[in-house]
C-alpha cells in the first residue's frame, strides 16, 4: 500500500475526470442547477439519463456481467469528486450505495436490479439511519416479520418501522433496508411503489441533496442476506458512503478554492486587489492546504478500499473526519473572502456551505470518526 | 557504456552494500515497547555538537567509499564525477541503503541537498569541477551562511559586507555576523550571501564560498530555548576570499540565495511531510495507557483528532511519492508539508500536555513522561525554521495561487 503506484491518477482516470468535468461545466452551470433545484424532484432526470447513457457512470462500479463498467473505488473516487465539485443533485450516490449492497446479497435480486441501476433506468437508495443518525442496529431498528402465506416471492417478509435521512428517498425505485428479524440483522429490498412504504421529503439544509423520512408499515420486502453477510454489507456501504463523502468534499473544496482565488485577484478595495493583503492571501493558502490534504486522504482511502488494505477502515474514517472539518472551514472562509456578496442567496457559496454542513452530519459526525479512529488504532 | 537496467543496478548495489555494511535490524524488531530503552522523544533533532563532530570521520569514510565506487552522485553528470544515471536510480539506491547500517547522509543535508545544487546551477565550469566531487565524496562539507541578527525573514536585508580589494590579486574582504547556521562547526566551506553595494535592493548582494577555517572566522554554538545547541553563530572579521570563490556575477547573490532556499524548502517539505513519521502510534497509545486515561472519552476524542492529522500527513506523502514516480513531482506547494509539520507539532504538544497533566512539569523519574517536554519546547521552533509559517504562506500565495504581491 505504502508504495502503491495506484495512488497517482492513471491516464484513464485523468481522462474520466476531464470528460466529466467538461460535461458538468457545459450541462450544469449554476443557472441550470438552480432551475433544477426548484423542480419537484430537485434534479434533472434528463441530465441524469445522459450521465447514465452517454457516460455510463451509473454502472461505474457494477460488474460487467450485470451491465456495468466493472471499475473500482479508485474510479468511483474520481467521479464523486467531480460530482461534488458541481454539486450534482441527482440520485447518483444513493444508487451507487444500493448497487454495492445488492452485489453482496441475493443473486436473483442482483441479476434483476443491477442491470437496471447500471443503465440508469432505476434508481435506488439505502435507508439505514435511525433518528439519531446511527446505522448500527438499535432498539428502534426496522423490524422484519415473515408472513406464512403460500406463493409469496422472496419468502414473504414484511417491514415495520422508520428510517431517517434517506438520500433521494423521494425518487428511489428501490430501497435497501437493514432490519432485525427474530434471528438477528438482515438486509432487505423494498420496492418504493409497494403499499406500506412512504417517503416524505423534508425541508433540508442541503438544497442539492434531498433527504427523506421513510416509513415501513407492513411493507413487502425481499430478503437479500442475513447474519454476518448482512452486517458486512452494511459496514461496506457505510465505508463507501464515507469514501464518497470525502471525495465529494475534495471536489467542493476545489470549487471554493478556484472561485475564491479568482475573486481575490479581481476584487479591488483600498486601491488594490484584496488577494494582495496578507490576511486574505493566508486564508487562501489555508484553503489550498485543506484541498491538498483532503484530496490525498480521499484518494488514499479509495485505493486502500480497492486494494483491500488493512488500513482501509482507518483511512475511511480519517478521510471523513478531515474532509468534514475542512469542507466546513473552506466554505466558511470562501464566504468570508467574498464578503457581503458571498452572503447573498444568489451567490453559489452558500450551496457549498450547506452541502458541507449537511454532508458532515450525514456521514456520522466528527465525534463518531474520532472515536472510530481511536478504536481502530487499538487505544 | 550502456546504462544498466534498474534491476541490474540495484542487484549490483545491493551486493556492494552487503559486502561492506551489516544488515539493519528488521523493522518489526524495532517496534516500540513502552518502558524499554531510552525514553527520549526524538522529534527535534538536537545532536550534541561534540558527538556530531565525533561521528564525522565515519560519515566522511562512507561518502568516500560511495564516491570511489560510483555511488556518490548517482544522478550527477559524468563530467563532474557523477554516474549519469536517472534520478529514479538515485532514489532507489537511497531506499536500498536503509536496509543496511550505514552512517547515512543526515548530517550532510545542507552540503549535498542545498549547497551542491546551488554550485551546480550558479558555479563556473572550474568551480563545479573543483567543488562538486569534493562535496559528494565528503572530502569537503558545506554549510549555508544566510540569516543575520538583523535579517531573518527579510533575507535581502543582510548587512555582512564584502569589499573588493585589487591589491596583490583580485580578492574580497568580508566582515559581519551570521546566525542560525546548522553545522558550521563541522563545515569546511560556507556559502555566504554578502552585501556588495548599497542598492538597488535584490541587486546589491553577492554570493561566495568561504573557507570556514580561514583567519577571522569564529564559530560559536547557539543555545536555543530547548537547552540544546543545534545551530551556530558565525562571526566574520575581515575574512579574505579570492575572487575565484565568488558564485555567479557580482550583484547576483539574491538569485543564488533563492536557488539554495528553494532546495531547502524542497528538502524540508520532503523530509517533514507534516510529521508523517515523527513518532509511532504505539508510543502515543503507551502514553495514554501509562497515564490511565484510555477510557476517558475526551482523551479518546483528542487522540482520534491528533492521529487523523498524523495519518493525513503520511497519506499525503505516499500520494505525492506515487505522483512523483508517475512523472509529476510536486512544485512549490511542497512547502505546505512544512506548514502541516509545524501545526502537527503544536497539536502533539497540546495532546501530550493534556494527557500528562502535572507530570509534564516535573521530572518524577517515571519513564516516558517528562521526556515529552522536548516536544512542548521544540514546537515554536518548527514554526520558525526553514522560513516562518508566514513567509512560506506568502511564497505559496504568490507562486502557487498567483495572488498579487502586497503593494
Amino acid at each position: 500500500m505504502a508504495e502503491s503506484d495506484a495512488l497517482a491518477l492513471s491516464e484513464d482516470q485523468y481522462a474520466l475526470r476531464d470528460t466529466l468535468r467538461g460535461f458538468l461545466a457545459d450541462r450544469l452551470p449554476s443557472a441550470v442547477l438552480r432551475a433544477a433545484l426548484d423542480t419537484e424532484v430537485g434534479y434533472s432526470p434528463e441530465l441524469h439519463a445522459r450521465l447514465a447513457g452517454e457516460l455510463g457512470l451509473t454502472g461505474l462500479t457494477i460488474p460487467e456481467e450485470f451491465g456495468g463498467l466493472g471499475m473500482s473505488q479508485a474510479e468511483a473516487s474520481v467521479v464523486h469528486t467531480e460530482l461534488g465539485r458541481a454539486l450534482y443533485p441527482g440520485p447518483f450516490l444513493s444508487s451507487a450505495l444500493t448497487a454495492g449492497v445488492l452485489l453482496a446479497g441475493d443473486r436473483a435480486a442482483a441479476e434483476y436490479w443491477l442491470p437496471l441501476l447500471a443503465d440508469g433506468s432505476a434508481t435506488g437508495t439505502l435507508a439505514a439511519a435511525d433518528e439519531a443518525g446511527h446505522w448500527s442496529p438499535g432498539p428502534d431498528s426496522v423490524r422484519a416479520e415473515r408472513v406464512k402465506r403460500a406463493g409469496e416471492v422472496g419468502g414473504g417478509w414484511r417491514l415495520y418501522g422508520h428510517r431517517w435521512y434517506v438520500i433521494a428517498g423521494h425518487v428511489a425505485d428501490i430501497v435497501v433496508v437493514p432490519a432485525m428479524t427474530e434471528s438477528g440483522l438482515a438486509m432487505f429490498l423494498v420496492e418504493s411503489r409497494s403499499l406500506g412504504y412512504t417517503a416524505s421529503g423534508q425541508l433540508g439544509l442541503d438544497l442539492t441533496r434531498r433527504v427523506c423520512v421513510t416509513a415501513f408499515d407492513e411493507a413487502p420486502a425481499f430478503l437479500l442476506g442475513q447474519g454476518e453477510d448482512a452486517a458486512a454489507a452494511l459496514d461496506r456501504a457505510e465505508r463507501d458512503f464515507l469514501l464518497a463523502t470525502a471525495a465529494e468534499a475534495a471536489g467542493g473544496i476545489a470549487w471554493c478554492l478556484d472561485a475564491t482565488i479568482a475573486y481575490a485577484k479581481d476584487r479591488v478595495q483600498f486601491g488594490q486587489p484584496i488577494g494582495s493583503f496578507q490576511a486574505v492571501a493566508h486564508a487562501c493558502v489555508d484553503m489550498l492546504a485543506h484541498f491538498q490534504s483532503v484530496s490525498a486522504a480521499a484518494r488514499y482511502a479509495a485505493i486502500a478500499a480497492a486494494d483491500g488494505s488493512a488500513e482501509a477502515p482507518m483511512a475511511a474514517h480519517v478521510a471523513a473526519l478531515r474532509a468534514g472539518e475542512a469542507y466546513r472551514a473552506v466554505t466558511e472562509s470562501a464566504i468570508h473572502v467574498f464578503g457581503g456578496v458571498g452572503f447573498t442567496w444568489e451567490h453559489d457559496a452558500h450551496l457549498y456551505y450547506r452541502r458541507a454542513w449537511s454532508a458532515e452530519r450525514l456521514a456520522g459526525g466528527l465525534q463518531a470518526h474520532r472515536a472510530a479512529i481511536s478504536d481502530l488504532a487499538g487505544l | 557504456m550502456t546504462t544498466p537496467t534498474l534491476e541490474e543496478f540495484l542487484k549490483q548495489a545491493g551486493a556492494w552494500l552487503a559486502a561492506r555494511y551489516p544488515k539493519a535490524a528488521d523493522k518489526t524488531d524495532r517496534r516500540f515497547v513502552w518502558g524499554e530503552g531510552d525514553d527520549e522523544v526524538r522529534v527535534f533533532q538536537e545532536p550534541d555538537p561534540d558527538q556530531e563532530a565525533g561521528a564525522l570521520p565515519a560519515i566522511r569514510r562512507w561518502r568516500q567509499e560511495l564516491w570511489d565506487h560510483g555511488y556518490g552522485w548517482i544522478s550527477g553528470p559524468p563530467e563532474f564525477g557523477g554516474a549519469g544515471l536517472p534520478t529514479s536510480y538515485a532514489r532507489a539506491f537511497e531506499r536500498l541503503t536503509r536496509q543496511y547500517r550505514v552512517p547515512g547522509d543526515s548530517a550532510l543535508t545542507v552540503s549535498l541537498g542545498m549547497v551542491a545544487p546551488t554550485i551546480g546551477r550558479h558555479g563556473t565550469e572550474q568551480q563545479k569541477k573543483h567543488w562538486l566531487p569534493r562535496l559528494f565524496s565528503g572530502q569537503r562539507i558545506a554549510c549555508q551562511l544566510f540569516s543575520e541578527p538583523g535579517a531573518g525573514s527579510d533575507l535581502a536585508g543582510v548587512r555582512t559586507q564584502a569589499v573588493r580589494v585589487k591589491v596583490g590579486g583580485d580578492s574580497w574582504r568580508i566582515s559581519g555576523q551570521k546566525v542560525w547556521t546548522s553545522g558550521a562547526h563541522l563545515a569546511d566551506v560556507g556559502e555566504i550571501i554578502c552585501r556588495t553595494a548599497s542598492e538597488p535592493r535584490h541587486r546589491n548582494l553577492t554570493a561566495f564560498l568561504i573557507d570556514m577555517r580561514a583567519p577571522g572566522v569564529t564559530v560559536r554554538p547557539l543555545r536555543q530555548m530547548t537547552g540544546g545547541a543545534s545551530f551556530n553563530e558565525v562571526f566574520l572579521d575581515d575574512v579574505a576570499v579570492s575572487d575565484d570563490r565568488r558564485l555567479d556575477e557580482v550583484g547576483n547573490g539574491w538569485k543564488v540565495a533563492l536557488t539554495t532556499l528553494s532546495h531547502e524548502r524542497n528538502a524540508m517539505g520532503h523530509s517533514a511531510f507534516g510529521g508523517a513519521g515523527i513518532l509511532s502510534t504505539e508510543r502515543l497509545i503507551g502514553l495514554v495507557r501509562a497515564m490511565g486515561k484510555q477510557a476517558d472519552p475526551v482523551v479518546r476524542q483528542e487522540f482520534g483528532e491528533l492521529l487523523s492529522h498524523l495519518r493525513i500527513a503520511r497519506y499525503t506523502q505516499q500520494v505525492m511519492a506515487a505522483q512523483a514516480r508517475a512523472g509529476e513531482p510536486p512544485g512549490p506547494e511542497i512547502a505546505l508539508n512544512k506548514l502541516a509539520l509545524s501545526a502537527n507539532m503544536k497539536r502533539l504538544a497540546e495532546f501530550v500536555a493534556a494527557v500528562l497533566g502535572p507530570a509534564l512539569v516535573a521530572d518524577t523519574g517515571a519513564w516516558g513522561t517528562y521526556a515529552w517536554t522536548s516536544v512542548v519546547l521544540g514546537a515554536p521552533g518548527y514554526r520558525l525554521g526553514g522560513g516562518t509559517d508566514e513567509v512560506l504562506k506568502n511564497a505559496i500565495a504568490q507562486r502557487v495561487l498567483g495572488l498579487p504581491r502586497p503593494a
